[in-house]
């Protein structure tokens, strides 16, 4: 592959920070289905988790045009920015701190924003002067040099923050909360003249905030109104917290903001991801990197035959075939199927444990429902396939757009990594545009690789020292026993993809407490077990290990079936991931797993084939 | 043996050979954390100190979570780590000051450093670097990736006391990590994550030649995916493991290359690279910012040490007083 092709797909699919180049951020953006809700006069909550695309959305915002009707402004909670107010010991005066920084930030945003759209050096006194008193800061006339102003209330402050006792709260000015940041919107606001008619204050990374600095931003929040309001991004599911600087006047949903939950709708709306990747396939092709291409014929997609025959599905039918052939019984219905379809004749001998006539009589008398077995355990016969034969590395195609959609579920990062790698291994040979080599499409067996190394580079990135390394044991034990179930269907649940917690209390609270923290660092995935048919029922709720880990330890990437693990066995884990393993692989009915002789543990089997890259 | 008059001594680094006898003023402090003892060379060469008549303080922090304060354990007396006249008046040293890089953390020692800049007094770093570093293999990791994990847990990033830094950054196009890297990839890989996205532009800085060049080829490995996150492969750069003064410099050179970048400093590196980015901050207080993440040692201690390095930081530090 050319040097520059693996630079520019580096670049497009968001390896290299494309969101820091402006030019070409703007030409690969595409609008989310949420877009027009976050642009309205109301507050509004962007919850998803990591990748979802909220940075990328509000950065988009604060990047509008001249001549939109918005202007937005974009402050990141930083921990070390929000944790450095934690050291000051009276809550009150945190509070306080707290929110003068707040108008500080929002201030100096607003101002920065009129300084690059070529206001910085216009006279204002008057407003400029009450801004300035309503922060407590220096006086100024332009905003260029109420920013300078700013600068040094910042300072001012962090020496507060890195030596509280060094300083007596009377004797410093702390601005009062929300009134000045009002003052300095609506300044703003009337500095940039029409067509500008919204300000939107974009707070990324929310839930880095400590509960007394949530307090403060609510309250904001609370009483913010249009022309202002406020755009948060939150990993999660929603706000952390809801309380404001008013004991009784918490943030009401949908009241005082709507939540908009992105990877709901990015995974209900089918044609987002899809744009996003064709704008990067367009500008590859513009550059003349690689030969046009639509996402839909990027990928090759096997069918379920195609991927049994794959596997050998045509031996295990000539053994079908030879057995019937030597009983002299005359089947012509079983005899006139496919390879692709004969084989599932043995599988389900085995899982019955009848013989091969016998399953091949069934079929015989009874074909519909036999279909519709074969339609049911497809996937799991395959899987039985591909057991037991040696040098096959291969357990599974993962491949095509929409199994791809499947394992990214809603995500777009996870979205463009798969591409990212696909088109990596796919154009591997490939070398200019002149060669008469199509490299379309891009075969399932890359395409598979792909998956497993993204799977695996997002493995790797779960066990970070803290209670992520607790929630990676946890993962590890639960997706190897989910890997031997798959592995062997035979007599046991087939394609289990889904597990409930059973056991005592306090094991269900400490290993339920590791499946939420995996859920927000996409380990897990938390799935409703049942509809609600009356208000007055409780939802439900198991869980799954997130799709796009499925390739690492070869299980479906489907919702399928659920079994139940003992909590108070997963709870152990954390100490000795082995011993917690195997204790689960007796309790499910796996008593041999299949470490091989020469592996140093029980899991070295799902790093085997892994090289380093 | 090796015998070192340091009080006169103006050389900044110093490189000994155990078992070493250290020539310290009578009236010098020697800062230390609780372990200090846990290698029986230097135990013998801070109670030699000791006998000497130099005084020794052991400072820890109060609990696991708190790393504003510190303890004196000989008082028990807690002291702010961010007021620097406290913390000054608490160790009052008259003349010189050791502080022990090994037992003592970054997040004591370098709030240390910072009282003691400025006061007029000598300042000098303690280091031993061991002979070798340990594995520990994971039974539930790749094989073939060995992993070291010096560090039992970590806080998670927060400031360092007294290093806190609070203006805005509007995006991170404008501002530069300088991240010095250990053997530990998982500390660097997760403490960029806390940084938020995108990562900002990285310059990885890795130790050589003073490892060997297996330490060297393993260092990269495990931080395979912190180079991908932040696509820092081509920004590569290596320091020496025992010089402090040799990063200060590369990080200085960072910072001026850069006048209108936030530069963020990674300190995750052996313990004299540390020092130098601790330096490199003190002497920029507007435009840099510590990125820690208050990791806390497993008790192993390494087996066996390979040699003691002084650093005189005196000079350093007398530009960079508290702010």
């Amino acid at each position: 592959m050319k040097p520059e092709l693996r630079k520019t797909l580096s670049h497009l699919f968001g390896r290299s920070r494309a969101e820091n180049q402006p030019s070409s951020y703007s030409a690969l953006f595409v609008r989310p289905p949420y877009q027009d809700q976050l642009e309205e006069q109301r507050n509004v909550v962007l919850a998803g988790l990591r990748g979802s695309g909220k940075t990328t959305a509000l950065r988009h915002l604060a990047s509008a045009r001249n001549d939109a009707e918005y202007v937005a402004v974009y402050h990141c909670i930083n921990k070390n920015q929000s944790l450095a107010f934690a050291g000051i010991e009276d809550v009150g005066v945190r509070r306080k701190a707290f929110a003068h920084y707040a108008n500080l930030i929002i201030a100096h945003a607003c101002l920065r924003l009129l300084f690059d759209r070529g206001h910085g050096d216009e006279q204002h006194p008057r407003d400029l002067s009450l801004i300035a008193s309503s922060l407590c800061v220096e006086k100024a006339s332009t905003p260029a040099v109420l920013i300078a102003s700013i600068d040094k209330a910042i300072i001012d402050l962090e020496n507060v923050v890195n030596n509280p006792r060094g300083f007596r709260a009377s004797h410093f000015n702390f601005s009062i909360a929300e009134s000045p940041v009002k003052r300095v919107c609506r300044f703003t606001l009337e500095a940039l003249g029409r067509p500008v008619r919204a300000l939107f204050i974009c707070i990324d990374e929310y839930e880095n905030l400590l509960l007394e600095e949530l307090q403060v931003f609510n309250t904001y929040i609370k009483h913010a109104e249009k022309p202002i309001s406020y755009k948060i991004g939150v990993r999660g599911r929603g706000l952390p917290a809801t309380e404001t600087l008013t004991d009784s006047d918490p943030l009401n949903d949908p009241a005082d903001f709507r939540t908009v939950p992105i990877t709901e709708a990015i995974i209900n709306d089918t044609t987002f991801l899809v744009d996003v990747v064709a704008r990067r396939l367009e500008e590859l092709e513009k550059q003349r990197l690689i030969p046009a291409v639509s996402v839909e014929d990027m990928f090759e997609q096997l069918t379920a035959r195609e991927e049994a025959m794959l596997f050998g599905a045509d031996r295990v039918s000539r053994e079908v075939r030879d057995e019937i052939d030597r009983s002299g019984l005359l089947l012509p219905h079983v005899t006139s199927l496919p390879d692709a379809d004969l084989y599932f004749v043995k599988f389900h001998a085995e899982s019955r444990g009848i013989s091969v006539l016998e399953s091949a009589l069934e079929w015989e008398n009874n074909p519909v429902q036999s279909a519709t077995r074969l339609g049911n355990y497809r996937v799991p016969s395959i899987f039985w396939l591909s057991r037991g034969r040696k040098g096959l590395r291969m357990r599974k195609y993962y491949a095509g757009w929409d199994t791809f959609a499947l394992l990214a579920a809603g995500n777009t990062r996870f979205m463009l990594r798969l591409v990212e790698a696909s088109l990596t291994r796919g154009l591997e040979g490939y070398h200019s545009d002149h060669d008469e080599a199509n490299p379309w499409p891009i075969s399932s067996k890359d395409q598979t690789s792909a998956a497993r190394s993204v799977a695996r580079n997002h493995l790797m990135q779960l066990d970070d020292g803290g209670e992520g390394g607790s929630v990676y044991r946890l993962l590890m034990v639960i997706g190897k026993a989910l890997s031997e179930l798959t592995r062997d269907p035979i007599k046991r649940t087939p394609e289990p993809s889904e597990f409930e917690l059973s056991g005592p209390a306090s094991d269900l609270a400490r290993v339920g407490a590791l499946l939420r923290e995996g859920v927000r660092i996409l380990a897990f995935e938390q799935v409703v077990k049942n509809k609600l048919t009356a208000p007055t029922e409780v939802q439900d709720f198991a869980f799954r290990i997130h799709p796009i880990l499925a390739p690492f330890f070869w299980i479906s990437h489907k919702r399928k079936r659920r079994i139940v693990l003992d909590a108070a066995v997963l709870a152990g884990a954390d100490e000795d991931a082995e011993r917690s393993l195997r204790s689960i692989l007796k309790s499910i009915g796996c008593e041999s797993p299949s470490a091989e002789p020469m592996q140093r543990g029980l899991f070295d089997e799902l790093f085997a084939n892994e090289e380093p890259e | 043996m090796v015998s070192n008059d340091l009080l006169n001594d103006t050389v900044h680094i110093e490189r000994l050979h155990s078992p070493i006898t250290l020539q310290l003023p009578r009236d010098t402090v020697v800062l230390a954390g609780p372990r200090w003892t846990e290698t029986r060379d230097k135990g013998q060469l801070l109670t030699q100190a000791e006998s000497m008549g130099c005084r020794r303080i052991i400072l820890s922090h109060p609990s696991a979570t708190d790393p504003w304060h510190a303890t004196l354990d000989s008082t028990g007396q807690e002291v702010d780590l961010r007021d620097p006249n406290e913390l000054f008046t608490a160790v009052t040293p008259s003349g010189c000051a050791v502080i022990d890089l090994n037992s003592l953390g970054l997040s004591i020692w370098a709030p240390t450093l910072r009282a003691l800049g400025g006061r007029g007094c000598k300042v000098l770093a303690l280091y031993m670097r061991p002979t070798s570093y340990q594995v520990r293999q994971s039974t539930v990791g790749p094989v073939y990736s060995p992993e070291y994990d010096f560090n039992a847990r970590a806080l998670g990033v927060r400031p360092v006391a007294g290093f806190a830094r609070l203006a805005p950054t509007a995006s991170q196009a404008g501002t530069l990590l300088v991240a010095l890297l250990g053997l530990e990839g998982k500390r660097a890989r997760v403490a960029l994550r806390e940084l938020g996205d995108p990562a900002p532009e990285t310059r990885a800085v890795f130790a050589s030649p003073g490892y060997s060049r297996r330490l060297v080829q393993r260092a990269i490995w495990a931080h395979r995916e912190f180079l991908t996150a932040s696509d820092s492969q081509r920004y590569v750069s290596y320091a020496s493991p025992t010089n402090p003064f040799m990063v200060q410099r590369l990080i200085q050179n960072h910072i001026d290359d850069h006048p209108d970048r936030h530069v963020f400093v990674m300190p995750l590196a052996t313990k004299p690279m540390n020092l130098g980015a601790v330096l490199a901050c003190l002497r920029n207080p507007k435009r840099t910012e510590l990125v820690f993440d208050h990791s806390i040692v497993r008790s192993a201690s390494p087996e066996s040490i390979d040699s003691y390095y002084i650093f005189d930081v005196t000079s350093v530090l007398a530009g960079a007083g508290p702010s």
